[in-house]
């Protein structure tokens, strides 16, 4: 388990270092970022000026040493419009995301894992059916779009629900829903896969055999090990729901990072979008390790690859 | 297994099992559909797309109170006739879903087929490069880079073409690791055939399954992808019609004017279904 932990580590840590490499010449991609974040009327002197004050009049390399240095103390920047530290402004979201996303994911998983359990033990039952249908869905209707939809119906035609903002627990459910709605497909046919693979094992043969019900059987022997592909699995679909977030946060006005980015991107605030790229993709792999170790705690043959 | 015929039976006739093959022509039917209303989009659409007439703006769809038969799905904040603008839209969805995955999968098959033929420093190179995009989520990364790229098709398609090939990537490598150690590959080296020779054809023949399916899949994702970035007014000019474009207009009214956000909606949906369905029965067909 050791020899695994460092060999994972050492992984991850080249990947937030060609994190940090790849986001800081993206942002330089179009060759001056200056045009970008300056109004077209900006004068030549305003543009110097403008440029001295970045730092941006420097070699590229001295700026590249620049923002390494400050991404290893943990200084990401400063932005433009707020005038406030990058990371301050990160943290002040941070909580609101990953309670959408968490929730999301929540959302995803309670309809996922029974219905998958299910459609996998009894395919051609009529919830073997529904499973099909469901996450065939989740593929052909993009979030924004379910987005819209589900404020269209619960908020403004019933009007059961709010339709933006994070005020109550109920402003929770129908941003939730929406973004975990195109995971949820994947969930299920994982489940439904391993649930069917697990109805021929031998452990599942026994277990019948001593007499256990229908049900004792799935619950206390198919569900254990449908868990451990799951839960990789909902790792990556978690890094999935950070991005998908930009699009759910501004339609439902939520106060977390991807509506940060989006009035970050509009503002032309590109010290912000360089820091909440970074922040958000070192959190995938900070994630994707966590997944990867406990994967790896319980599931001894993954250590050995 | 195959079915044994008694002696003295005639053999019988083959009969197509249509149920399994209704997915496929459903999507087949609606995307060739899609693909006719955008090459055909100047004669079909009623209106210039982008003209817009304040005077009748906002119109419901006709069989709605308040609409006109003069504009059958309506018109949006701008006067512009919603039927031509999603007739229109058509062609950027199409364009860009076939152009960025005709270049991500040309992108990933090369690199996957060269790194996972030769192995070696190449391959740590190439592969540790993919882990690296694939570990950023995908949809930041896109929103980024478009940002910092501008608006233009061409960026769209190159963003998606770029971006998405490490998904091909990995799926060729992979392929390509075990089918090396087949022995008609040993054959084929053993009598003498080039490394390009057995690349082009003895291995390549083999992916073309497992590519055409992750192709078709691909393709839908980048027609949200792109939505979702016109959405965010990120993707190709605000003048352009585009159903993205459409959506991110249509969202200022959603509560008042469903219709303008709904109906781009829909649209998105159902070239998505399309796709969906023929990649479905692609991936039963070939992949048995």
């Amino acid at each position: 388990m050791f020899r695994y932990l460092v060999k994972r580590t050492a992984q991850s840590l080249f990947l937030l270092v060609g994190a940090s490499v790849l986001v800081f010449f993206l942002v330089r991609l179009s060759g001056d970022p200056v045009s970008l974040m300056l109004p077209k009327e900006a004068s030549a002197e305003q543009r110097a000026a403008f440029r001295a004050e970045m730092g941006l009049d420097r070699p590229l390399l001295v700026q590249f040493g620049d923002y390494l240095g400050g991404v290893v103390r943990g200084d990401l920047g400063k932005s433009l419009r707020n005038q406030r530290a990058n990371l301050e402004l990160i943290l002040e979201r941070l909580p609101a995301t990953l309670e959408l996303a968490l929730a999301a994911l929540f959302f995803a998983l309670l309809v996922a894992v029974p219905l998958g359990l299910v459609a996998g033990l009894y395919p051609s039952s009529p919830a073997g059916r529904l499973a099909d249908w469901v996450a065939f869905s989740g593929q052909t209707i993009p979030s924004f779009v379910l987005a819209m939809l589900l404020i269209l119906l619960f908020a403004v035609q019933l009007g059961w629900l709010p339709s933006f903002g994070r005020d109550t627990p109920a402003s929770l459910i129908l941003p939730a829903i929406a973004l975990g709605f195109g995971g949820m497909g994947q969930l299920l046919r994982l489940t439904r896969a391993a649930a069917h693979e697990a109805r021929r094992a031998d452990y599942i043969r026994t277990a019948r055999s001593k007499g256990l019900g229908e049900h004792r059987v799935a619950i206390k022997h198919v569900l254990p090990n449908v868990t451990i592909p799951l839960l990789s699995v909902a790792g990556v679909q978690f890094t999935y729901l950070l991005g998908g977030s930009v699009y759910i946060e501004t339609i439902f006005a939520w106060p977390g990072l991807g509506s940060l980015l989006n009035t970050a991107i509009q503002d032309a605030d590109f010290p912000l979008v360089q820091a909440i790229t970074l922040f958000i993709a070192f959190f995938a792999v900070a994630v994707q390790m966590l997944t990867d170790v406990l994967y790896g705690l319980v599931d001894p043959r993954v250590r050995l690859e | 297994m195959a079915r044994r015929h008694t002696p003295s039976a005639k053999p019988r006739k083959r009969r197509v099992n249509w149920a399994r093959h209704a997915g496929g022509i459903v999507g087949a039917t609606l995307l060739a559909m899609f693909v006719l209303v955008g090459v055909l989009a100047p004669f079909i659409a009623p209106y210039d797309p982008t003209d817009g007439d304040l005077l009748n703006a906002k119109l419901p769809p006709a069989w709605f109170a308040g609409g006109s038969q003069a504009h059958l799905l309506g018109t949006d904040a701008l006067g512009q006739d919603i039927l031509s603008r999603l007739v229109y839209g058509t062609r950027v969805s199409l364009t860009v879903g076939l152009f960025g995955v005709l270049l991500a999968g040309g992108i990933g098959t090369l690199l996957g087929l060269l790194a996972g033929y030769y192995g070696g420093r190449l391959d740590a190179v190439l592969t540790g490069l993919s882990n690296l995009i694939l570990s950023i989520p995908y949809l930041i990364l896109v929103v980024v880079v478009a940002t910092v790229l501008g608006r233009s098709l061409l960026n769209v398609i190159l963003l998606f073409g770029v971006s998405g090939s490490p998904v091909f990537y990995r799926l060729v490598r992979g392929e390509v690791l075990r089918i090396k150690a087949m022995p008609y590959v040993e054959a084929a080296r053993g009598l003498g055939c080039s490394d390009a020779r057995i690349l082009w054809r003895h291995v390549l023949p083999n992916l073309a399954g497992p590519l055409l399916t992750l192709a078709t899949f691909e393709m839908s994702a980048m027609i949200f992808y792109e939505s979702g970035l016109g959405f965010l007014g990120l993707s190709v000019p605000p003048e352009v019609p585009s159903w993205g474009n459409m959506l991110a207009l249509g969202r200022q009214f959603l509560a008042v004017y469903p219709w303008m956000a709904v109906l781009p909606g829909m649209a998105i949906a159902l070239l998505a279904l399309a796709i969906n369905l023929l990649g479905e029965w692609l991936r039963v067909m070939l992949n048995p």
